[in-house]
Protein backbone atom coordinates (compact mmCIF):
# COMPACT_ATOMS: atom_id res chain seq x y z
CA UNK A 1 0.00 0.00 0.00
CA UNK A 2 1.41 3.36 -0.98
CA UNK A 3 2.19 5.94 1.69
CA UNK A 4 -0.37 8.35 0.26
CA UNK A 5 -3.12 5.71 0.39
CA UNK A 6 -2.29 4.93 4.03
CA UNK A 7 -2.47 8.62 4.97
CA UNK A 8 -5.78 8.94 3.10
CA UNK A 9 -7.31 5.91 4.86
CA UNK A 10 -6.04 7.11 8.24
CA UNK A 11 -7.51 10.58 7.63
CA UNK A 12 -10.89 9.10 6.66
CA UNK A 13 -10.78 6.90 9.77
CA UNK A 14 -10.01 9.87 12.01
CA UNK A 15 -12.80 11.94 10.43
CA UNK A 16 -15.33 9.09 10.87
CA UNK A 17 -14.27 8.50 14.50
CA UNK A 18 -14.43 12.25 15.18
CA UNK A 19 -17.88 12.44 13.64
CA UNK A 20 -19.14 9.50 15.74
CA UNK A 21 -17.64 11.01 18.89
CA UNK A 22 -19.14 14.44 18.12
CA UNK A 23 -22.55 12.89 17.40
CA UNK A 24 -22.41 10.87 20.63
CA UNK A 25 -21.49 13.96 22.63
CA UNK A 26 -24.28 15.99 21.03
CA UNK A 27 -26.83 13.21 21.63
CA UNK A 28 -25.93 12.89 25.30
CA UNK A 29 -25.37 16.57 26.08
CA UNK A 30 -27.23 17.68 29.22
CA UNK A 31 -29.58 20.65 29.21
CA UNK A 32 -27.33 23.72 29.22
CA UNK A 33 -27.46 26.27 32.00
CA UNK A 34 -28.75 29.75 31.12
CA UNK A 35 -26.01 31.47 33.13
CA UNK A 36 -24.25 32.80 30.04
CA UNK A 37 -27.33 33.23 27.87
CA UNK A 38 -28.72 36.72 27.33
CA UNK A 39 -32.35 37.16 28.36
CA UNK A 40 -34.91 37.98 25.65
CA UNK A 41 -37.14 40.07 27.93
CA UNK A 42 -36.88 41.87 31.28
CA UNK A 43 -40.06 42.27 33.31
CA UNK A 44 -41.46 42.67 36.84
CA UNK A 45 -43.11 39.55 38.33
CA UNK A 46 -46.43 41.40 38.87
CA UNK A 47 -46.54 42.59 35.26
CA UNK A 48 -45.78 39.12 33.89
CA UNK A 49 -48.59 37.51 35.88
CA UNK A 50 -50.99 40.33 35.01
CA UNK A 51 -50.38 39.86 31.28
CA UNK A 52 -50.97 36.11 31.58
CA UNK A 53 -54.18 36.60 33.54
CA UNK A 54 -55.47 39.19 31.05
CA UNK A 55 -54.90 37.04 27.97
CA UNK A 56 -53.04 33.76 28.26
CA UNK A 57 -52.86 33.18 24.52
CA UNK A 58 -51.36 36.61 23.80
CA UNK A 59 -48.95 36.26 26.71
CA UNK A 60 -47.85 32.84 25.43
CA UNK A 61 -47.11 34.35 22.04
CA UNK A 62 -44.88 36.94 23.70
CA UNK A 63 -43.25 34.93 26.51
CA UNK A 64 -43.59 31.14 26.05
CA UNK A 65 -40.22 29.48 25.43
CA UNK A 66 -38.45 32.82 25.89
CA UNK A 67 -35.66 33.46 28.36
CA UNK A 68 -37.06 36.03 30.77
CA UNK A 69 -35.32 38.07 33.44
CA UNK A 70 -37.98 38.61 36.08
CA UNK A 71 -37.65 40.90 39.12
CA UNK A 72 -39.71 40.77 42.29
CA UNK A 73 -39.92 40.27 46.03
CA UNK A 74 -39.45 36.71 47.27
CA UNK A 75 -42.58 35.25 48.82
CA UNK A 76 -40.98 31.94 49.74
CA UNK A 77 -38.10 29.65 48.89
CA UNK A 78 -38.96 25.99 48.52
CA UNK A 79 -36.37 23.21 48.65
CA UNK A 80 -38.48 20.29 47.52
CA UNK A 81 -37.25 18.53 44.33
CA UNK A 82 -34.60 21.22 43.81
CA UNK A 83 -34.89 24.88 44.73
CA UNK A 84 -37.84 27.01 43.63
CA UNK A 85 -38.26 30.71 44.32
CA UNK A 86 -41.80 32.09 44.50
CA UNK A 87 -42.04 35.78 43.55
CA UNK A 88 -44.87 37.91 44.91
CA UNK A 89 -47.40 39.53 42.63
CA UNK A 90 -50.43 41.72 43.25
CA UNK A 91 -52.55 38.56 43.35
CA UNK A 92 -52.12 36.80 46.71
CA UNK A 93 -53.13 33.46 45.17
CA UNK A 94 -50.75 33.49 42.20
CA UNK A 95 -47.02 33.96 41.90
CA UNK A 96 -44.18 33.67 39.43
CA UNK A 97 -42.38 30.44 40.30
CA UNK A 98 -38.75 30.16 39.25
CA UNK A 99 -37.38 26.62 39.42
CA UNK A 100 -33.59 26.96 39.70
CA UNK A 101 -31.29 24.75 37.65
CA UNK A 102 -29.64 21.71 39.27
CA UNK A 103 -26.39 23.54 40.00
CA UNK A 104 -28.08 25.25 42.97
CA UNK A 105 -28.05 23.22 46.17
CA UNK A 106 -28.61 26.15 48.55
CA UNK A 107 -29.10 29.90 48.26
CA UNK A 108 -28.61 32.92 50.53
CA UNK A 109 -31.97 34.51 49.74
CA UNK A 110 -35.13 34.36 51.80
CA UNK A 111 -38.65 35.74 52.02
CA UNK A 112 -38.78 39.54 51.63
CA UNK A 113 -35.57 39.87 49.58
CA UNK A 114 -35.69 41.51 46.15
CA UNK A 115 -34.21 39.39 43.39
CA UNK A 116 -33.81 39.14 39.63
CA UNK A 117 -33.92 35.66 38.12
CA UNK A 118 -33.46 34.52 34.54
CA UNK A 119 -35.36 31.45 33.36
CA UNK A 120 -37.20 29.72 30.54
CA UNK A 121 -40.91 30.61 30.54
CA UNK A 122 -43.04 27.45 30.29
CA UNK A 123 -46.47 29.06 30.62
CA UNK A 124 -49.25 29.62 33.14
CA UNK A 125 -51.32 27.35 35.37
CA UNK A 126 -52.18 28.96 38.74
CA UNK A 127 -48.79 30.67 38.51
CA UNK A 128 -46.36 31.57 35.74
CA UNK A 129 -43.60 28.96 35.78
CA UNK A 130 -39.97 29.48 34.76
CA UNK A 131 -37.59 26.50 34.67
CA UNK A 132 -33.82 26.04 34.39
CA UNK A 133 -33.57 29.38 36.16
CA UNK A 134 -30.44 31.16 37.32
CA UNK A 135 -30.08 34.03 39.79
CA UNK A 136 -28.82 37.30 38.28
CA UNK A 137 -28.76 39.39 41.46
CA UNK B 1 -83.08 21.44 73.41
CA UNK B 2 -79.91 19.42 73.96
CA UNK B 3 -80.50 17.41 70.81
CA UNK B 4 -81.04 20.61 68.75
CA UNK B 5 -77.77 22.01 70.11
CA UNK B 6 -76.01 18.73 69.27
CA UNK B 7 -77.32 18.86 65.68
CA UNK B 8 -76.21 22.50 65.31
CA UNK B 9 -72.71 21.65 66.56
CA UNK B 10 -72.62 18.68 64.18
CA UNK B 11 -73.62 20.85 61.21
CA UNK B 12 -71.13 23.55 62.20
CA UNK B 13 -68.27 21.06 62.55
CA UNK B 14 -69.20 19.47 59.21
CA UNK B 15 -69.05 22.88 57.50
CA UNK B 16 -65.70 23.58 59.08
CA UNK B 17 -64.21 20.49 57.42
CA UNK B 18 -62.08 21.32 54.42
CA UNK B 19 -63.87 20.60 51.18
CA UNK B 20 -61.17 21.24 48.63
CA UNK B 21 -57.52 20.29 48.56
CA UNK B 22 -54.92 21.47 46.08
CA UNK B 23 -51.27 21.35 45.15
CA UNK B 24 -49.09 23.40 42.84
CA UNK B 25 -46.06 21.13 43.32
CA UNK B 26 -47.43 17.91 41.91
CA UNK B 27 -44.75 15.55 40.64
CA UNK B 28 -45.31 13.88 37.28
CA UNK B 29 -42.75 11.48 35.84
CA UNK B 30 -43.08 10.38 32.24
CA UNK B 31 -41.16 7.20 31.33
CA UNK B 32 -40.62 5.35 28.10
CA UNK B 33 -39.06 1.88 28.24
CA UNK B 34 -38.00 0.93 24.71
CA UNK B 35 -35.49 -1.77 23.58
CA UNK B 36 -32.94 0.84 22.48
CA UNK B 37 -33.37 3.47 25.15
CA UNK B 38 -34.81 4.40 28.54
CA UNK B 39 -36.30 7.91 28.61
CA UNK B 40 -37.52 9.76 31.68
CA UNK B 41 -38.76 13.31 32.17
CA UNK B 42 -39.80 14.99 35.39
CA UNK B 43 -42.18 17.86 36.11
CA UNK B 44 -42.42 19.14 39.70
CA UNK B 45 -44.86 21.96 39.15
CA UNK B 46 -48.13 20.30 38.21
CA UNK B 47 -51.31 21.63 39.79
CA UNK B 48 -54.18 19.57 41.06
CA UNK B 49 -57.37 20.17 42.99
CA UNK B 50 -59.97 17.75 44.36
CA UNK B 51 -63.27 18.20 46.11
CA UNK B 52 -63.90 15.87 49.03
CA UNK B 53 -67.67 16.27 48.77
CA UNK B 54 -68.20 15.69 45.05
CA UNK B 55 -65.06 13.69 44.19
CA UNK B 56 -64.26 16.06 41.32
CA UNK B 57 -60.53 16.06 40.59
CA UNK B 58 -58.42 18.02 38.12
CA UNK B 59 -54.79 18.05 37.08
CA UNK B 60 -52.88 20.43 34.80
CA UNK B 61 -49.27 20.40 33.73
CA UNK B 62 -47.10 22.55 31.48
CA UNK B 63 -45.41 20.43 28.82
CA UNK B 64 -42.37 22.70 28.54
CA UNK B 65 -41.71 22.28 32.26
CA UNK B 66 -40.80 18.59 31.78
CA UNK B 67 -37.07 18.28 32.32
CA UNK B 68 -34.99 15.59 30.62
CA UNK B 69 -31.41 14.54 31.31
CA UNK B 70 -30.50 15.00 27.65
CA UNK B 71 -31.06 18.37 25.96
CA UNK B 72 -31.71 16.83 22.55
CA UNK B 73 -34.49 14.63 23.93
CA UNK B 74 -36.11 17.65 25.59
CA UNK B 75 -35.98 19.58 22.29
CA UNK B 76 -37.43 16.69 20.26
CA UNK B 77 -40.13 16.06 22.90
CA UNK B 78 -41.28 19.69 22.75
CA UNK B 79 -40.79 20.52 19.09
CA UNK B 80 -41.39 17.27 17.20
CA UNK B 81 -43.71 15.13 19.33
CA UNK B 82 -45.74 17.28 21.76
CA UNK B 83 -45.71 20.52 19.72
CA UNK B 84 -45.75 22.32 23.07
CA UNK B 85 -45.62 25.82 21.59
CA UNK B 86 -49.06 25.19 20.07
CA UNK B 87 -50.40 22.97 22.89
CA UNK B 88 -48.55 24.00 26.07
CA UNK B 89 -50.68 22.06 28.61
CA UNK B 90 -51.90 18.57 29.37
CA UNK B 91 -54.97 18.29 31.58
CA UNK B 92 -57.08 15.73 33.36
CA UNK B 93 -60.65 16.40 34.50
CA UNK B 94 -62.45 13.61 36.23
CA UNK B 95 -63.99 12.10 39.29
CA UNK B 96 -62.98 9.92 42.21
CA UNK B 97 -65.74 7.33 41.86
CA UNK B 98 -65.72 5.99 45.40
CA UNK B 99 -64.91 9.26 47.21
CA UNK B 100 -67.09 8.18 50.16
CA UNK B 101 -64.47 5.58 51.12
CA UNK B 102 -61.89 8.35 51.62
CA UNK B 103 -61.85 9.48 55.25
CA UNK B 104 -59.50 12.45 55.60
CA UNK B 105 -60.04 12.51 59.36
CA UNK B 106 -58.47 9.09 59.87
CA UNK B 107 -54.87 8.07 59.15
CA UNK B 108 -54.54 5.32 56.56
CA UNK B 109 -54.19 4.36 52.90
CA UNK B 110 -57.27 4.58 50.74
CA UNK B 111 -57.43 3.09 47.26
CA UNK B 112 -59.85 4.90 44.98
CA UNK B 113 -61.01 4.55 41.39
CA UNK B 114 -60.56 7.57 39.16
CA UNK B 115 -62.05 8.17 35.72
CA UNK B 116 -62.19 11.17 33.47
CA UNK B 117 -60.94 12.95 30.40
CA UNK B 118 -57.23 13.18 29.71
CA UNK B 119 -56.12 15.80 27.18
CA UNK B 120 -52.63 15.51 25.71
CA UNK B 121 -51.41 17.06 22.45
CA UNK B 122 -54.87 18.51 21.88
CA UNK B 123 -56.53 15.07 21.92
CA UNK B 124 -59.03 14.19 24.66
CA UNK B 125 -59.71 10.60 25.67
CA UNK B 126 -61.54 8.85 28.47
CA UNK B 127 -59.19 7.13 30.93
CA UNK B 128 -59.58 5.09 34.09
CA UNK B 129 -57.05 4.35 36.77
CA UNK B 130 -56.64 3.80 40.47
CA UNK B 131 -55.01 6.09 43.00
CA UNK B 132 -53.89 5.63 46.57
CA UNK B 133 -54.58 8.49 48.96
CA UNK B 134 -52.59 8.48 52.19
CA UNK B 135 -53.68 10.40 55.26
CA UNK B 136 -51.11 10.87 57.98
CA UNK B 137 -51.27 13.48 60.75
CA UNK B 138 -53.86 15.46 58.73
CA UNK B 139 -51.48 15.55 55.72
CA UNK B 140 -53.02 14.23 52.51
CA UNK B 141 -50.96 12.76 49.69
CA UNK B 142 -51.80 10.71 46.62
CA UNK B 143 -50.02 8.50 44.13
CA UNK B 144 -51.26 7.14 40.84
CA UNK B 145 -50.08 5.63 37.60
CA UNK B 146 -51.37 5.82 34.07
CA UNK B 147 -50.31 4.07 30.90
CA UNK B 148 -51.10 5.77 27.64
CA UNK B 149 -50.60 4.77 24.02
CA UNK B 150 -48.65 7.45 22.16
CA UNK B 151 -50.70 6.84 19.00
CA UNK B 152 -53.98 7.51 20.87
CA UNK B 153 -52.93 11.14 21.27
CA UNK B 154 -51.81 11.57 17.65
CA UNK B 155 -48.17 11.85 18.60
CA UNK B 156 -46.18 10.77 15.59
CA UNK B 157 -42.84 9.10 16.13
CA UNK B 158 -40.53 9.08 13.06
CA UNK B 159 -39.53 5.61 11.78
CA UNK B 160 -35.87 6.34 12.49
CA UNK B 161 -36.41 6.48 16.27
CA UNK B 162 -39.29 4.01 16.67
CA UNK B 163 -37.06 1.56 18.56
CA UNK B 164 -36.02 4.35 20.93
CA UNK B 165 -39.50 5.34 22.09
CA UNK B 166 -42.07 2.94 23.58
CA UNK B 167 -45.52 2.71 22.01
CA UNK B 168 -46.99 2.85 25.51
CA UNK B 169 -45.59 5.35 28.01
CA UNK B 170 -45.93 5.33 31.76
CA UNK B 171 -47.04 8.38 33.75
CA UNK B 172 -46.44 8.36 37.51
CA UNK B 173 -48.11 10.98 39.66
CA UNK B 174 -47.38 12.07 43.23
CA UNK B 175 -49.13 14.91 45.06
CA UNK B 176 -48.86 16.41 48.53
CA UNK B 177 -52.17 18.21 48.95
CA UNK B 178 -52.92 21.27 51.07
CA UNK B 179 -56.26 22.59 52.23
CA UNK B 180 -57.60 25.21 49.83
CA UNK B 181 -58.41 28.08 52.15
Amino acid sequence: MSRNKTILLLSIGIIICGGIFYGYQMYNAPVATLKNVKSDITIQASDLLKLYKENESTANTAYLDKIIAVTGEIDKVESQDGISIYLKTEDPLSQVICQLDNSYTQIDYSSGDNITIKGLCTGYLMDVILVNSTIIN
Amino acid sequence: MKSVLFILILIASHNLQAQKYFTRTGNIVFSSHAPMEEIEAVNNKATSIFDVQTGAIEWAVLIKAFEFKKALMQTHFNENYMESSKMPKATFKGKIENISTLNLEKDGDYQVNVSGKLTIHGVTREVQTTATFTVKDKQVSAVSELRVLVADYKIEIPKLVRDNIAKEVQINIIAQYEVLS
